[in-house]
């Protein structure tokens, strides 16, 4: 059985008594897995990162972290978290804030000096650790808060919106670092709504909607959720194609992109045998067949979508 | 410990990243200088040394009148706590007291009678800054995005809430006790006379600035703003406490004798409001060689002092960040 770093059961947010953020929630986190959790702004990310850090008190339900109830401080001795929107004391600079936040993790001594200058290096910030909190670009600040979430090493990182506010350049960076920080062992719990970087980082996801959890599983799970009963799309990019042979593709639903290039959906992968056969039985040469897979991004706008739809039929009846 | 000394250190960068701060220290270290500065010890005709101004003709019995009015007070503070309607407990009680003070050379009144006139004034400087340079230490911990990376380590509430309390004071701690060391060493090097009472008003004055810090932590973390919490310390320790002590002060003149329920009224609100007036005057008599300690201001006082602390801690316990 495969150990979980976050596990949660019927976890739900109710604020003041009135806006239930979260809706039962149960979810489960591989150790060691990039997870990463999707959802339109005011879904409840935040809110459900807050609920099992504690910074926000969960209404009902339970949840554990690396195997421990998420209310015992103890839960989060092996926890880094990034929040979305900190505010680290200005008073301070990139390496005061280390090891302040480090004393708070538990390291002391040569230990959190070292880790420090670790992890400083790390976002490439070493050079620049002196320089006053009020003094540094948001990129700057993100790199730094992502320093103190890897004190100590944590075998769980919360990153809430971790590229938010950096350059092109940086956010290279940053993934680059969450990719090291994975292949490490560590679990990366990446709360974001850019699924390109989801995309490229992750290989588990979940996508949250209204509070509710629409979906889970790996990458491919959630692809696949999207094309599930439509079959599955092919481009075919040919020689050129006689006149009675576009006809009838026509008439089957297929999309010409330009004269020799059209996609078509078929029932599933071995439909595209037959498919072959028969054009080349028209004498079509065959250059490429492609078959075209749901990207996140597609998997992600159709399943929110269907939530909302459902919402609002909820709502109607 | 170790994640509540941080904290503690974080409060101390925070109090000195103000100017506040660093008014309230610079004030609290001239001022103890001035006061060692400004006195010279002189003989008169008689031989009798006594402490005067080192402007202007030095006055024989000058200073020495500071320690007869702290003295009065302190008499005043004392037979407060007899009855006062017992005349004979109220005389016995002076005679006591005089006979304490009877072994006082006058110069040494008139030291302790100028140790006694700074403390009033560190004291009122102190409450005056230290009210402004805290009002913002809670609602700064709880700015989103601030809290959040604190509460995420782990580290219980409850220490995150005690290591700010206990840093916002720590400092201040550091900075009365220099100065009073400064007015201490000062003194005793220029009149030749060590007296170690004139620490004893610390303990109370961080007492005091303790229970006004409780106050507006309290308004801090209940409305989540500095201001809020900066003008409701302010109107409890000016606006309430001066509107107190003039109800206490006309009830002893007998004022309000015909009007027994407003008498009783005005006795309740001294049981139960802190009166910040008393708490300032025990700080600085404490330093004189009369003993004034009456329990009831003080335990009002230690009962706001844990209701508000308690109070704030709950609200911070249960509050959604």
């Amino acid at each position: 059985m495969t150990a979980l770093a976050v596990e949660t059961l019927g976890l739900r947010k109710v604020y003041k008594g009135k806006t239930e953020a979260l809706k039962p929630i149960d979810l489960r986190v591989p150790e060691g897995s990039c997870f990463g959790l999707l959802g339109p702004n005011g879904a409840g990310k935040s809110t459900l990162v807050k609920a099992l850090l504690t910074i926000v008190h969960a209404t009902e339900g339970k949840a554990r972290l690396l195997g421990q109830d998420h209310r015992n401080p103890a839960a989060r001795r092996s926890v880094g978290y990034l929040p979305e929107g900190h505010a680290f004391p200005k008073y301070l600079d990139g390496r005061g804030v280390c090891l302040y936040f480090g004393r708070l993790s538990g390291l002391s001594g040569s230990e959190l000096k070292r880790e420090v200058a670790e992890k400083l290096d790390m976002v490439g910030m070493g050079e620049r650790s002196k320089v006053k909190i009020s003094k540094c670009s948001k990129g700057m600040k993100q790199r730094i808060g992502l320093a103190q979430a890897l004190l100590g090493n944590p075998r769980l990182i919360f990153l809430d919106e971790p590229t938010d506010g950096v350059d092109p350049m940086g956010r290279a960076d940053i993934r680059n670092i969450i990719k090291t920080i994975a292949e490490g062992g560590s679990t990366v719990f990446l709360n974001s709504h850019l699924l390109a970087e989801v995309e490229q980082i992750c290989n588990y996801a979940a996508i949250l909607n209204h509070g509710e959890l629409v979906t889970e599983g790996t990458l491919q799970e959630i692809r696949n959720s999207v094309s599930a009963g439509n079959g599955v799309a092919v481009r075919f990019r040919c020689g050129p194609i006689p006149d009675w042979v576009r006809d009838s593709l026509l008439k089957e639903g297929a999309d010409f992109e330009d004269a020799t290039s059209f996609v078509v959906r078929l029932a599933d992968d071995k439909a595209t045998t037959p498919m072959i056969d028969r054009l080349r039985e028209e004498k079509v040469g065959i250059y490429a067949v492609e078959p075209l897979r749901a990207t996140l991004e597609d998997a992600f706008i159709d399943l929110v979508s269907r939530d909302d739809d459902e919402e609002e039929g909820g709502g109607e009846s | 410990m170790r994640a509540f000394l941080a904290i503690v250190g974080d409060t101390a960068r925070l109090a000195r990243s103000q100017t506040v701060f660093y008014v309230l220290a610079a004030l609290l270290v001239l001022m103890s200088l001035g006061f060692v500065i400004v006195v010279k010890p002189v003989e008169n005709e008689k031989g009798e040394k006594y402490l005067s101004f080192i402007f202007g003709e030095p006055k024989d019995r000058h200073l020495e009148t500071t320690w007869y009015g702290g003295y009065a007070e302190s008499t005043q503070i004392n037979i407060d706590q007899e009855d006062l309607n017992d005349s004979e407990k109220r005389m016995a009680r002076i005679e006591k007291m005089m006979e304490e003070a009877s072994g006082l050379s006058r110069y040494e009144r008139s030291v302790q009678g100028w140790h006694y006139t700074a403390q009033i004034v560190l004291f009122t400087v102190t409450m005056w800054l230290f009210l402004a340079a805290c009002a913002g230490y809670f609602p700064g911990l709880m700015k989103e995005g601030a809290v959040d990376v604190v509460l995420a380590k782990p580290v219980p509430r409850w220490l995150v809430f005690l290591g700010r309390f206990v840093g916002g004071l720590i400092l201040l701690a550091i900075v009365l006790l220099v100065a009073q060391t400064i007015l201490f060493v000062g003194l005793a090097l220029k009149t030749g006379i060590w007296h170690t009472g004139a620490y004893a008003s610390f303990p109370l004055l961080i007492f005091v600035a303790a229970l006004l810090y409780a106050i507006i932590a309290l308004l801090g973390i209940a409305f989540n703003s500095s201001n809020l919490a900066l003008f409701g310390g302010y109107f409890l320790y000016l606006g309430v406490d001066t509107v107190m002590s003039i109800l206490i002060g006309l009830r002893k003149e007998g004022t309000f004798d015909e009007f027994e329920t407003f008498g009783k009224i005005i006795d309740g609100m001294q049981a139960s409001v802190p009166n910040f007036g008393m708490l300032k005057s025990l700080a600085c008599v404490s330093v004189l060689s009369v003993p004034a300690f009456p329990w009831q201001p003080f335990m009002v006082a230690s009962a706001w002092l844990v209701g508000a602390l308690g109070l704030a801690f709950f609200l911070f316990r249960r509050r959604d960040f």
